[in-house]
C-alpha cells in the first residue's frame, strides 16, 4: 500500500479536487467547493492561480529590495556648481582674526531651507569658503520636502543632525528646548559679536532665555512692489512710489480708475491667508507702535489700539476703496499678470516679480501709513548639538559662521538684506548696479533698521500666523467681523497658550 | 454538551474555574490537539503577526491614553498633567473648546448630509446596473475607477476642477451662467465641493456591494410580484430593499465610519475651509486633530486627548447605528 | 460554505425588476437608461480627463487656456516633475512599501489565521477576541501614540515606519481565518495521518488551497498600502510615498497647478493600469471582502 500522499490539485470552475492517498485504504477523491467566488472565470484568464500570484509577489519583492538597497538616493543637491553669476565676488574675505580654522581636517554638514534660487547663492558663498579654507569643508543640504522643523526632529531622534543649520529666528527657541541647537555664547564673546554689529532688533531676535543661540545673517522684509507701467498709465510718477497713507490710497484709486487693473487687492481667505494677511497686519501694527506681549510674557496684546487700527485699515481698503478681496496668492498672480498695481510682499518674491515684469518692476519700502516699520523675518546660523560635540568641529563651525557673516554681500544678491551693518554700509553694496537683485535690495536696505520681529519664544510665530492668531483675525475683519471683538477674543486665546508655554519652558 | 465533556475529559465546570477553562481551551468543539505536537507550535504561528500587533496596536492603545494625561512633545515626554487636556476640551470658556467641538459639529454635519446621498445614489446606480444591458460591465467598471485612486489624487483632481481661476467647473459656470460662486473659499460651496468629491470617489464601492446583493435576489420573487400587479417601484420597496437589509446595514455602517474620518479632501481642497471665529468652516475633526498634533504647534498630548474623545464618539455612533438597523429586522 | 451573497457575486448576472405582469417592453425606457448611463459615466471620467489635460499645459498656460483640449500640449510639466529627484523617490517608496507590505501581510496573516482556525491552544479565544475588538477601534486614536512610538524606535521618515502599522492590521487575520475555517478537515487530517507537521500541512495543504483568498487579500492590502494617505503624511518628510508626496507637491507649487496635475496623473497611472488588467477581479475582490468584513 502506498503510504505516501499524492496530492493532485485540479481546478475547474471553482471546484478543487484532490486525490488523497490514505494509508489505510484506496485512494479517495475529495472535492472541495470553493467558498469564494469563481475568480478564474471572473478574471477571464485561465490558470491564474492565487499561489502563482504569491510567487510573483515574492519575485517582485526581491527585485525591489535589491533596487531599494542599491539605490542610494541622497537628498543633497550638494554644493552648487553654478558659475554663471553676473555679480562680482563680494567683499573678498579674510577672517576677522578672532577665529582660526581648525587644525585638523573637518567636514561639516549644513542644512538650510532655501529651496528657491536663493539657495544657489548660498551655495556659491559656501563654495568660496571651501576653497579658501582647506581644513574646514562645508557641505550644504537644502531641505526640500516637508516641514523643516519636522525634518530636524527626525534627524535628532535618529542621531543624524547636521552640524550647522540656517533657520528662522522664530524656530530657534523650540530647537534649543528640544536639544537640537546649542547656545553659542562663547562664539559671541570670542568674535566680539554684539548689538553694535547688527541692527538691535535683528540682534535681539537670536537670543533665548538670555543666551545667544543664533547669529543673524539677513532679514527678509515685506516690501512694496509696484508696476511702473501701470503707474504711468494712471498718471502717477513711476519713480516716486507712495510713502505714506495719503499717497498710497491715492495711487490705489488712480490705478483703479484709469487702468483696467486694480490698484491693490486684499487677501481675505485661502490657505496662505493667515500668512499674507498676517504680515500686512504686523507691518501696520509695528507702525502704530504695537507690542505683541507685555514684558513678562503673561499677556498677548495685539488687541491694542495699534492692532485694531491695523486690522481695520485693511478692511477699510476693501470696503472704502473697493480693493477686491481675493484668495491668497491671487493678488500675487494678478500682479505678475499686470492686473494689479501694487502688492505688499515678502522680499523672496522679488526674483519672481522681476522675471514677470522686468523693467516695470518697482521696489520700495512699504508706505509709512502709521509710521515707520515693516514685518520681517531673519535667518540665523546656529550650531547643533552634533556640531558642538567635538572641539574641532566646533572650531570649524565657528570659523565658518564668522566668515559667512563678513562675506554676506553675496547673500544680498540672493534677495535677502544682509544683517551685518558693515556689509550694508559698504560701498559695493550701496553702489550696486546692473543686473540681478542686489540693486533692488540695496534700495530697501534701510528697512533693516526699522524691521521688527515677533517675540523669540516657542510658538512666537503662532501669535501671528497660527490658528486664532492676528493673521486669521485680520482675514475675518476683512470679511466683516468687528475688529476689536475678534482681536480681544483671539488675544485671550493666545494669552492662554502663552501662559501655558511660559509654564512649560520656563521663560 | 457531551462532546465538550468528552473533550475536557470530565464534567463541564461552572463558575470561575469553568470560565477560565473555557477561555483557555475554547468550547472544545474543534479540538485539534495532537499527540506529540509541541505546545508552542501554535504560538509560533501567531507570533509574527501578534508581535507586530502588540507593538503597533495594543501598546499604542495604552500609550495614547498615557500621552493624553501628560504634556508630551515629539522628542520628549513631559510632566503628568492629569485631565488637563480633557478639561480644556470640555470647558466652554477655554479656547480649545470651541475649535474642537466646531470641528466635531462639522463632521457630524458632513455625515448627515453625505450618507443619504452616498447610499441613495449607490442604490440608484446599483439598480441601474442591475439590468440586462449591453456593456453593463463596462459601465460598472468605469463607475468603480475613482475608488481605486488615493485620496490625494481625488483631492487634487477636484481642487483643480473647482479652481477659482481656471477650473473646469468654474469655467463652465462662467461660460454658461455668467456667474460662478467662489467654490473653495466660501460656504456653502466649499462643503458642496467636498461632498461632490467624496461622492465621486466612494460611490463605486457602495454600488458594487449593493449590486452584488441585488444580484443574489431570486428572479422569481420579482416575477411573482409583477404578476400580482406590483409595479417596479413596489417591487423595489417590498422585495429589493428588505432583501438588502443586512447589506445596507453593512454599507451604511462602513460609510458612516468612513465619513467620520474625512480628512484628505478638505485638507487638499479647502485647507480646512474659509476661516471663521470657530475655526475652519470645513475642518472636520480628524483634520483638526492632525493640525493640532502635527501642524505648527505640535501639541501631541492635546491631540491625543482629542483623538480619544473622537474615538469614543465614533464607537458610540457605530453601536447606535448597528442597534438601529438590526433591531428593525423583523 | 457558499452564502447567498457569494452566489450573487459569483453569478454576476443582473436581476432585473420584473415587468412580467405588465406585458410592457420599454423601448424608449431603454434609450433613456443608456443615456443616463453615459451621462453618469461622463461624470466619473471627465475629471480625470481634465486632470490629464491640465497636466499638459505648462506654467501660465493653464490660466490663459482653460479649455479641455490644450491648445499647445506639451510634456514640460512631466520633465519638470521627474527632474525633481523626490518624485522618483516617492514612486519607488510607494512601490516598495506596497509590494513588500502586501507580501509580508499575506505571510504573517495566513500563518496566524491558520493557527486560530485549526489549532486549539490556551488563551486562543482571548487573543483572538482581543484582536477582533481592535477592529472596532477607529484609527484616529492610534495616530499620536504610533507617531511617538515610531520616533522612539528611531524610525521617523523611514520605510519600515510606513509599513509597520499596516502589518499590524487584524482584518487579514479575520479574513483568512474565515477562509481556513471553511476548508474541509479531511485534507489536513490526511496529511496528519501521513505524518506531516503543522507547518508542512500549512504549506502543502492549506496555503495552495488558499490561493483565491490570498489573492483577494493581496488586492485589498496592496490598494490599502498604495493609497494610504494620513499616516505617511504624519510620519514622512524625505521618504514619502506618492500620496503624501503629492500633498507636498501641492504645497510647494500651489501657483503651478499644471505640475501638480502631472504629479497626480503619474500617481494614478499605475493603479489604473492594474485596474485595467485585473478589473473584474478587483471589483469582485472588493465586493467579497466587503461583505465578509
Amino acid at each position: 500500500m502506498d503510504a505516501r500522499p499524492a496530492w493532485t490539485w485540479l481546478s475547474e470552475g471553482g471546484t478543487y479536487k484532490s486525490a488523497v492517498a490514505r494509508s489505510d485504504g484506496p485512494k479517495e477523491e475529495i472535492s472541495v467547493e470553493s467558498s469564494v467566488f469563481d475568480w478564474r472565470a471572473a478574471s477571464g484568464r485561465a490558470g491564474f492561480r492565487g499561489s502563482r500570484l504569491v510567487a510573483i509577489f515574492a519575485v517582485l519583492v526581491l527585485v525591489l529590495v535589491a533596487c531599494a538597497g542599491g539605490d542610494d538616493s541622497s537628498q543633497a543637491p550638494g554644493v552648487s556648481q553654478d558659475s554663471g553669476a553676473s555679480q562680482e565676488p563680494g567683499a573678498s574675505g579674510g577672517a576677522s582674526g578672532a577665529f582660526e580654522p581648525p587644525t585638523e581636517n573637518v567636514e561639516l554638514t549644513l542644512w538650510n531651507p532655501f529651496t528657491g534660487p536663493d539657495g544657489d547663492f548660498f551655495s556659491q558663498i559656501v563654495d568660496e569658503f571651501n576653497s579658501a579654507t582647506p581644513t574646514c569643508q562645508v557641505t550644504v543640504e537644502t531641505k526640500v520636502g516637508g516641514e523643516y522643523a519636522a525634518q530636524l526632529e527626525a534627524a535628532a531622534s535618529a542621531n543624524q543632525l547636521p552640524h550647522v543649520i540656517a533657520a528662522g529666528y522664530d524656530a530657534l527657541p523650540g530647537h534649543v528646548e528640544n536639544g537640537i541647537v546649542v547656545p553659542i555664547g562663547d562664539f559671541a564673546e570670542q568674535g566680539g559679536y554684539g548689538p553694535d554689529l547688527f541692527p538691535e532688533a535683528i540682534w535681539n531676535a537670536g537670543e533665548w532665555k538670555g543666551e545667544r543661540v543664533g547669529i543673524p545673517i539677513d532679514t527678509h522684509t515685506m516690501n512694496l512692489y509696484y508696476n511702473k507701467a501701470l503707474f504711468e498709465e494712471a498718471g502717477l510718477d513711476p519713480e516716486s512710489p507712495p510713502s505714506d497713507q495719503a499717497s498710497f490710497e491715492e495711487a490705489i484709486t488712480a490705478i483703479a480708475e484709469n487702468t483696467e487693473a486694480s490698484g491693490y487687492q486684499v487677501v481675505g481667505s485661502g490657505p496662505g491667508g493667515n500668512f499674507l494677511a498676517g504680515i500686512q497686519f504686523a507691518a501696520l501694527f509695528y507702525q502704530g507702535g504695537g507690542e505683541w506681549t507685555n514684558e513678562d510674557f503673561t499677556e498677548v496684546t495685539f488687541n491694542s489700539e495699534a492692532g485694531v487700527q491695523a486690522a481695520e485699515y485693511l478692511a477699510h481698503l476693501a470696503s472704502d476703496l473697493d480693493a477686491p478681496v481675493v484668495e491668497s496668492d491671487a493678488e500675487i498672480n494678478a500682479f505678475q499678470q499686470g492686473q494689479n498695481g501694487m502688492v505688499m510682499s515678502g522680499i523672496w518674491e522679488t526674483s519672481r516679480y522681476s522675471e514677470a515684469l522686468g523693467e516695470d518692476l518697482g521696489v520700495a519700502p512699504i508706505p509709512s501709513n502709521f509710521g515707520d516699520g515693516t514685518w520681517g523675518g531673519s535667518h540665523n546660523l546656529a550650531v547643533t548639538s552634533a556640531g558642538a560635540e567635538d572641539e574641532n568641529t566646533k572650531a570649524c563651525a565657528y570659523y565658518f559662521i564668522d566668515w559667512f557673516s563678513q562675506n554676506s554681500l553675496q547673500w544680498g544678491a540672493a534677495g535677502q538684506i544682509p544683517a551685518r551693518n558693515e556689509v550694508r554700509e559698504s560701498d559695493e553694496f550701496q553702489n550696486a548696479s546692473g543686473e540681478g537683485l542686489l540693486p533692488l535690495i540695496a534700495q530697501v536696505a534701510p528697512l533693516a533698521e526699522s524691521v521688527r520681529f515677533l517675540p523669540t519664544i516657542p510658538g512666537g510665530g503662532d501669535i501671528l500666523f497660527g490658528p486664532q492668531g492676528a493673521g486669521e483675525a485680520t482675514t475675518l475683519v476683512v470679511g466683516g467681523s468687528d475688529a476689536q471683538q475678534i482681536l480681544d477674543e483671539f488675544a485671550a486665546a493666545q494669552t492662554d497658550i502663552l501662559v501655558q508655554n511660559k509654564e512649560r519652558y520656563g521663560f | 454538551m457531551s462532546s465538550m465533556a468528552a473533550a475536557t475529559g470530565g464534567r463541564p465546570r461552572g463558575g470561575l474555574a469553568g470560565l477560565l477553562n473555557r477561555l483557555a481551551w475554547g468550547s472544545g468543539k474543534d479540538r485539534r490537539r495532537r499527540i506529540g505536537e509541541s505546545p508552542i507550535t501554535p504560538y509560533l504561528f501567531i507570533l509574527p503577526h501578534f508581535a507586530i500587533f502588540s507593538v503597533m496596536i495594543l501598546f499604542p492603545f495604552f500609550l495614547g491614553i498615557w500621552i493624553s494625561l501628560h504634556d508630551s512633545t515629539a522628542l520628549r515626554d513631559g510632566p503628568f498633567v492629569g485631565l488637563r487636556w480633557y478639561q480644556q476640551l470640555f470647558d466652554p470658556s477655554s479656547f480649545q473648546f470651541s475649535r474642537f467641538w466646531n470641528s466635531v459639529w462639522n463632521t457630524i454635519l458632513f455625515v448627515i448630509i453625505s450618507t443619504p446621498l452616498l447610499i441613495g445614489f449607490g442604490l440608484a446606480l446599483a439598480t441601474l446596473l442591475n439590468q440586462r444591458l449591453r456593456g453593463r460591465n463596462i459601465f460598472r467598471a468605469l463607475y468603480f475607477v475613482p475608488w481605486t485612486l488615493s485620496v490625494s489624487v481625488v483631492g487634487l483632481t477636484w481642487w483643480w476642477m473647482f479652481n477659482g481661476n481656471a477650473g473646469f467647473v468654474t469655467q463652465f459656470m462662467t461660460d454658461t451662467f455668467g456667474w460662478t460662486p467662489n467654490w473653495l473659499a466660501t460656504n456653502p460651496w466649499a462643503w458642496i465641493t467636498i461632498v461632490i468629491a467624496t461622492v465621486w470617489w466612494t460611490i463605486g464601492f457602495n454600488t458594487i456591494i449593493l449590486l452584488a446583493g441585488m444580484q443574489a435576489i431570486a428572479v422569481d420573487l420579482y416575477e411573482a410580484a409583477s404578476i400580482d400587479g406590483a409595479n417596479k417601484w413596489q417591487q423595489f420597496k417590498s422585495i429589493t430593499l428588505p432583501s438588502l437589509r443586512p447589506i445596507l446595514l453593512l454599507v451604511i455602517t462602513l460609510q458612516v465610519i468612513a465619513s467620520f474620518q474625512l480628512v484628505g479632501q478638505p485638507q487638499l481642497m479647502t485647507g480646512g475651509g474659509p476661516p471663521s471665529e470657530l475655526g475652519g468652516e470645513t475642518a472636520p475633526v480628524l483634520l483638526h486633530v492632525f493640525n493640532t498634533g502635527f501642524g505648527g504647534r505640535r501639541e501631541l498630548s492635546l491631540a491625543a486627548a482629542m483623538a480619544l474623545i473622537v474615538a469614543t464618539i465614533m464607537i458610540v455612533v457605530s453601536i447606535v447605528n448597528f442597534r438601529l438597523f438590526s433591531s428593525e429586522r423583523s | 460554505m457558499a452564502t447567498t451573497l457569494d452566489r450573487g457575486i459569483a453569478k454576476d448576472q443582473p436581476v432585473e425588476l420584473s415587468t412580467a405582469g405588465t406585458g410592457r417592453r420599454g423601448g424608449v425606457g431603454r434609450v433613456l437608461v443608456y443615456v443616463l448611463l453615459f451621462v453618469i459615466a461622463a461624470f466619473f471620467v471627465l475629471p480625470l480627463v481634465v486632470v490629464v489635460s491640465a497636466s499638459l499645459k505648462f506654467s501660465a498656460e493653464i490660466f490663459t487656456d482653460p479649455g479641455i483640449l490644450p491648445a499647445d500640449p506639451g510634456f514640460e510639466n512631466y520633465t519638470a516633475l521627474f527632474a525633481r529627484a523626490e518624485f522618483l523617490t516617492w514612486f519607488r517608496n510607494s512601490a516598495v512599501v506596497s509590494i513588500l507590505g502586501t507580501f509580508v501581510t499575506l505571510a504573517i496573516t495566513s500563518l496566524s489565521a491558520y493557527a486560530f482556525a485549526r489549532i486549539d491552544f490556551p488563551f486562543k479565544n482571548l487573543l483572538f477576541g482581543l484582536m477582533i475588538t481592535t477592529l472596532v477601534l477607529p484609527g484616529v486614536m492610534f495616530l499620536v501614540p504610533q507617531f511617538q512610538l515610531i520616533g522612539d524606535l528611531g524610525l521617523y521618515d523611514t520605510l519600515p515606519a510606513l509599513v509597520l502599522p499596516g502589518l499590524a492590521g487584524v482584518f487579514g487575520v479575520f479574513f483568512m481565518r474565515q477562509f481556513f475555517l471553511g476548508l474541509p478537515l479531511e485534507l489536513e487530517e490526511a496529511a496528519y495521518v501521513d505524518g506531516a507537521s503543522r507547518l508542512r500541512t500549512f504549506f502543502t495543504v492549506a496555503l495552495p488551497l488558499a490561493g483565491p483568498a490570498l489573492a483577494t487579500l493581496a488586492v485589498i492590502t496592496f490598494l490599502a498600502f498604495w493609497n494610504d494617505y494620513l499616516w505617511p503624511v504624519i510620519i514622512c518628510n524625505d521618504n514619502c510615498p506618492l500620496p503624501a508626496g503629492l500633498r507636498l507637491l501641492q504645497r510647494q507649487y500651489t501657483g503651478d497647478p499644471g505640475l501638480v496635475m502631472a504629479g497626480a496623473t503619474v500617481a494614478a497611472v499605475p493603479v489604473l493600469i492594474l485596474y485595467l488588467i485585473l478589473q473584474r477581479y478587483i471589483v469582485q475582490s472588493v465586493a467579497s471582502s466587503g461583505i465578509k468584513g
